[in-house]
């Protein structure tokens, strides 16, 4: 009787060993390279926005495409701080001193707007472009390590990147 | 053996193997987010240089002229170091040992562009004996100086290329837009030619070109004329903001208050005798610009250099022509000047312009970076990386700095990057989003859904570095030369951007109502031909 629990128990635990372990040291390294494609994506977008001052629907389209390439979902947040000289300008002539700078933002929503009408998404010099992607599914290793052990909530992400800048060049 | 030794056997292969990937995975990850970091660094650095001299050519009075022009660029490299210098602090780079990274920083201006990188400094015998008739080089002696490194601004290279057909033997030097200088000689006479390059009108009724009879401009069937008392801009003298009509003529700007003409040098007034108060109050400067044009194309035609090909480009040294398949030069069908439709982006004039620059560039860049290897103390080989068609595009723009940064170690590999940075707002060069349009209080772009909408009579054409913030000479009062609220369809966003812009310029302004177009034709050639340009008169 005993011998026969110790198998089923040896059995359990080489199996676990032999097929769980792999897995999910697999997955965690997929997990690392959608970390690095992820990553590369992000910083080049953004990159490019800042020195064309545009962004367009194929190159959003393509960054979209590349973060899809990892095989999970994300939430790509887009915000740009658009520069309002109006109000400096305002005080710079009534009073000749340098007035401050406004800065107002938009999202995601507004952006997607105009490109969405296949059009390109023009930016001056001065904005600001932020953008942060992070994934929403859970990834193979997630769902392995909640099997173990839940250290996962619902809004833990593990795959994560972002990447802003200034743009240098008012895009026309 | 028992299951379980086999499972241990298991783990002692397969933990080794997933310890080594997990950490070169890693590895990974950080070589590659260190490079990003470079490249924002760099770019935020080369951004920096960047508007360190727009800030210094806005609030200087002389920055068209080359020495200033020289000291702006060398401040403007300084500023990059400084930022570099700044950003990887925690590196402990400083701009000494930052300068062994970076094998050049070039400046494409206008008509040519400048290298910053490392050379020697010569003054051996040769160099002495090359002085003899300067009596003031004499007793100098070969000092510890010789071969000295030093980093510096190579001399201006020009975007030129030599033609040599039958008696016809010149050099023509390009620019970012259809600016041309032309120079040699021609049947055994000398020549200096400059000028913008328009396509020519067949007719005085034609809807395209310019026409010029003696006393009607048009271009593009639209009459230009002279504008009277309209430009008005506020400028800083003697502690206050005065606000004067004023015409800019070869880069100066001449203001009248109604009684005197005058110019400003470093917040004070200048009078000037050559110019009446009439000159300024009735600007010609378009209607000269056409001119101009129009001139420029009856000498190209006179003078056969209409038929110039890409096969009659010579070496510009040797003047021999090239073998077949040898010329550095792109091909092109046909003659270069083709004056049916010079303008458009396509027109063999602007293929063959922009592989000028490209080459110019390339050439000089190449070598500056190769020869790089006997200055820096790092260990590796410089090259010059393979700049990308956008790259290139960005570098056609407008004027621009690019900045190479390479050999620094990360981690897994040796970093190569460069930066290219567009200058969108400078006084060198007045490109065709350039012109701002004024109406009342309101200044929108030309592309602006609504424009056509405006009071026609109150609006004007305007250069739109115009708008920016100057300093006063007294470093505390700020001042706006053209004031006004800058829209928020068309500047401050372009969300009000008119559907009948397809990406292209001379479309969208040839389908404006002709009232409009007008607005925007004599801004464009009133501040195109207001702008400094060095001319060889002969």
């Amino acid at each position: 009787m005993d011998d026969i629990l110790t198998s089923i128990i040896g059995i359990s635990l080489a199996a676990i060993l032999m097929f769980i372990f792999p897995l999910i040291t697999m997955s965690d390294r997929t997990d690392d390279i959608s970390q690095l494609t992820v990553r590369i994506a992000t910083t080049e977008f953004v990159d490019d926005i800042r020195q064309s001052g545009k962004i367009t629907p194929e190159k959003y389209s393509s960054f979209v495409g590349n973060l899809g390439s990892t095989g999970n979902t994300y939430n790509i947040e887009i915000e740009i701080r658009i520069l309002d000289e109006n109000p400096s300008r305002r005080e710079t002539n009534s009073n000749h001193t340098s007035g401050e700078n406004v800065y107002y933002s938009v999202y995601n929503s507004q952006v997607e707007e105009i490109l969405n009408n296949n059009k390109d998404y023009y930016l001056k010099e001065g904005d600001i472009v932020t953008v942060n992607v992070k994934n929403t599914n859970q990834t193979m290793s997630q769902q392995l390590k909640n099997f173990f052990y839940t250290v996962v909530g619902k809004d833990i992400y593990i795959i994560s990147a972002s990447h802003g800048g200034m743009i240098t060049a008012t895009g026309k | 053996m028992r299951i379980q030794s086999l499972a241990i056997i298991f783990i002692i292969l397969i933990l080794p193997i997933s310890l080594v990937l997990a950490s070169y995975t890693k590895t990974r990850v950080e070589t590659i987010s260190l490079q990003s970091q470079y490249d924002s660094k760099l770019n935020d650095a080369t951004h920096d240089a960047l508007k360190a001299y727009q800030v210094n050519s806005f609030t200087s009075d002389t920055s068209d002229y080359t020495n200033s022009k020289i000291r702006d660029i060398k401040a403007s490299v300084n500023t990059f170091f400084n930022s570099m210098s700044t950003n990887f602090s925690s590196l402990g780079y400083t701009k000494e040992t930052l300068q062994n990274y970076i094998p050049a920083i070039v400046y494409t201006m206008y008509d040519g562009y400048y290298i910053y990188s490392p050379y020697e400094n010569i003054w051996d015998k040769d160099t002495i004996s090359g002085h003899r008739d300067d009596t003031s080089y004499h007793g100098t002696s070969i000092d510890s100086n010789n071969k000295e490194k030093l980093y510096g601004l190579k001399p201006y290279v020009y975007y030129s290329c030599r033609y040599i057909k039958g008696d016809i033997d010149v050099v023509i030097t390009y620019s970012l837009d259809n600016y041309i200088q032309i120079q040699g000689t021609i049947n055994g006479k000398t020549v200096s030619r400059y000028g913008y390059l328009l396509s020519k009108a067949s007719s005085s009724t034609s809807n395209r070109g310019v026409y010029y009879n003696g006393n009607i401009v048009k271009y593009n069937g639209i009459e230009i004329g002279t504008e009277n008392g309209v430009l008005r801009e506020n400028v800083y003298i003697d502690g206050n903001i005065g606000n004067f009509e004023y015409v800019k003529i070869n880069g100066t700007k001449y203001y009248t208050d109604g009684n005197s003409v005058f110019s400003v040098l470093n917040g004070k007034p200048i009078p000037q005798s050559t110019l009446t108060v009439e000159d300024v109050r009735n600007n010609e400067n378009a209607k000269k610009y056409y001119i101009e044009a129009y001139e420029l194309i009856n000498f190209i035609e006179d003078n056969g250099l209409d038929d110039l090909r890409t096969s009659d480009i010579v070496d510009i040294q040797t003047g021999r022509h090239y073998n077949n398949g040898d010329s550095l030069y792109y091909s092109i069908n046909g003659n270069i000047f083709n004056f049916d439709n010079i303008e458009s982006e396509t027109s063999n004039f602007n293929t063959h312009r922009i592989d000028v620059i490209k080459n110019s560039i390339e050439r000089n860049l190449a070598i500056a970076i190769s020869n790089f290897n006997n200055y820096s103390s790092v260990i590796m080989d410089f090259q010059m990386p393979k700049l990308k068609d956008s790259d290139w595009d960005k570098i056609m723009d407008n004027i621009s700095v690019i900045s190479f940064f390479q050999g620094a170690p990360i981690g897994g590999k040796v970093y190569n990057g460069y930066s290219i940075i567009t200058n969108t707002e400078n006084e060198d060069v007045v490109m065709e989003d350039s012109i701002y349009i004024k109406t009342d209080d309101v200044i929108r772009n030309i592309l602006d859904k609504n424009l056509t909408a405006q009071n026609l009579s109150s609006s004007i054409g305007i250069f739109n570095i115009n708008t920016e913030r100057r300093v006063g000479n007294d470093g505390a009062t700020y001042y706006l030369p053209v004031t006004g609220t800058l829209s928020y369809d068309s500047i401050i966003t372009k969300n009000g951007i008119s559907d009948n812009f397809k990406g292209n310029f001379s479309e969208y302004i040839e389908q404006l109502p002709d009232a409009w177009k007008r607005i925007y034709y004599t801004a464009l050639g009133r501040e195109r031909y207001g702008l400094y340009r060095q001319k060889l008169v002969i």
